[in-house]
């Protein structure tokens, strides 16, 4: 008995000795956590680390997941050029904790990229450029770093898509373009009794919005995107196969990622009003903003507002025309397109 | 969370010092990732029932209940190892001919290890390596199966049985976590 237990406490001291093993290649596939009071965020870095370039994603939801944005074009194009970093912020995707809903603020997810990006900083050196590419509600939580301390001095560049920095101008701009191309639509004859459903909807909640209001505007603005997708052709990601494969190959916990997302519900209560039209000046770092010309869930008047309230000089703002609320999607080639030409045209390495 | 390990351990003093025990051993995997379990078990109540059918034909079974405690363990790689521990009762029912099929709540404590390196930071904001990072969780675990009982037709002590089980873990984050386990294993009767 005496022998097993020297042997066992032999082994912890063992396993307590061992030093953490970080290799960087231009093939990595590496995933660790970064705790921040009671939450544990998953991080996965994939792709090519020893270019010293990373592009950050901030996903949308709130509670949907950085894994969403990897496909087999940014396998191909992004991660063999650079370094991906697929983050679930906390409370999402395969992020764990427990009884951790009083911390599920913006101050704390902003608190958890900043010491994601120092663990970042460590494993991969402290020479490494970060871009951060923020997606929707993740436009939100950019902005929202982006006008927090010096934050944006640990980026190299902001790529801004269909974000959501002001929630309630948000939800005033879809309202007036679901009128407008609602209209259009029905003096078309297009889908009439669709859009008329949607067009009454809108006169009779024309400002003033409840959460319930403001999420069935976001409803409605995805139901316009598929009215208007139908019959269009749009480079949409149709990767099926690849959905199937990320959940055996990533280890994706299913249940996990959609019970958080089910659960994030009640924090979007809380963003109501949230805003940061008034914080935009602070912002300084070289930006691209892309948005959709379709896009009802984040007007592109939203992106125009934020690309005239930054105070960087070097910004530059893309519309892509077939896109809804998803250019990485929708118009693929196009978007990695000006990303990669972002990234080169920053980058110092 | 002390209460619940409290009531666990309560139970499985009380199945040690009964007269009748089973010895479980399952395979219990959660979805596509491995697993396993052991469980100790102890009739409380038994009735053989005897009914008589419109035809006329005559069926027996016998009904059973049974105190149940519960070791099991899955590795989900890259996520998290879920070890957790249960007490609870099963509902079974048993054929002659040693068919039987079961439904089983429990309750207990689950303790998850998150698979991965953990980076945490202290007061100072300095950045260290946690060691064995996971989360204490309350759990409830439902499941039902079915299985056949050598001992009745054979004289051997053992039975083998599969069964599925839903276990939720609350508050995970800030709501439930579901998840599927699937059992296949043995049952051994060591009195």
């Amino acid at each position: 008995m005496k022998q097993i237990i020297t042997l066992l406490i032999a082994l912890l001291f063992l396993s307590a000795c061992q030093k953490e093993v970080i290799e960087i290649t231009n093939n990595v596939n590496d995933h660790f956590y970064v705790k921040n009071g009671l939450n544990s965020s998953m991080v996965r870095v994939r792709g090519n680390a020893a270019s010293k370039i990373f592009l950050l994603y901030i996903h949308g939801g709130p509670g949907g997941d950085g894994l969403s944005y990897r496909n087999s074009y940014v396998e191909n194009n992004i991660e063999n050029n650079y370094a991906a970093v697929y983050y679930d912020q906390r409370n999402s995707g395969a992020s764990q904790g427990a009884n951790n809903l009083d911390e599920l603020n913006l101050e704390n997810m902003v608190d958890d990229i900043e010491k994601m990006i120092t663990v970042l900083k460590h494993r991969y050196g402290s020479d490494i450029e970060i871009y951060m590419l923020a997606h929707s509600f993740g436009g939100l939580l950019s902005s929202a770093f982006m006008t927090t301390n010096n934050n944006q001095q640990l980026l190299k560049g902001w790529i801004y898509v269909d974000g959501a920095h002001d929630y309630a101008m948000n939800d005033s701009l879809t309202r007036s373009r679901l009128l407008v191309a609602g209209n259009e639509q029905i003096a078309l004859g297009k889908k009439v009794e669709k859009w008329q459903e949607i067009v009454d909807y809108c006169n009779a909640h024309p400002n003033n919005f409840s959460f319930k209001e403001s999420m069935k505007y976001n409803s409605m603005a995805w139901k316009a995107i598929s009215y208007l997708k139908e019959g269009s052709s749009t480079n949409e990601n149709s990767d099926d196969e690849s959905a199937i494969e990320a959940i055996v190959e990533d280890k994706i916990p299913i249940t996990a990622y959609t019970l958080n997302m089910q659960a994030n519900l009640e924090f979007a209560k809380e963003l109501i009003h949230a805003s940061y039209s008034d914080e935009l000046y602070k912002v300084t770092l070289p930006t691209l903003v892309i948005y959709g010309k379709n896009d009802f869930v984040c007007p592109l008047e939203l992106g125009e507002a934020l690309f005239s309230s930054i105070s960087s000089t070097d910004k530059e703002f893309v519309l892509s025309d077939i896109s809804g609320h998803s250019p990485m999607d929708d118009d693929m080639v196009n978007f990695y397109n000006h990303v990669i030409r972002f990234i080169e045209t920053h980058t110092e390495l | 969370m002390k209460k619940l390990l409290l009531f666990i351990t309560v139970l499985a003093f009380f199945c040690t010092k009964a007269n009748a025990q089973d010895l479980k051993l399952s395979y219990n995997s959660s979805i596509i990732y491995p697993g396993a379990k052991i469980g100790y078990e102890v009739p409380i109540f038994s009735k053989d029932i005897e009914k008589v059918k419109r035809s006329g034909k005559k069926k027996s079974f016998t009904r059973e209940r049974l105190l149940s405690v519960n070791a099991a363990i899955y590795h989900h790689e890259n996520y998290h190892d879920n070890l957790y521990v249960t007490a609870g009762i099963s509902f079974r029912k048993t054929k002659p001919g040693g068919f039987f099929c079961e439904f089983s709540p429990e309750l207990g404590v689950s303790r998850t290890f998150i698979n991965g390196t953990t980076y945490a930071f202290d007061e100072k904001n300095a950045m260290k390596i946690e060691k064995s990072n996971g989360y204490f969780y309350p759990l409830l675990s439902v499941g039902g199966g079915f299985g056949y009982d050598f001992s009745k037709t054979k004289d051997l002590p053992f039975a083998t049985f599969t069964k599925l089980n839903m276990i939720a873990l609350y508050p995970y984050n800030s709501g439930f976590y579901f998840r599927p386990t699937f059992e296949l294993g043995i049952s051994y009767k060591i009195k």
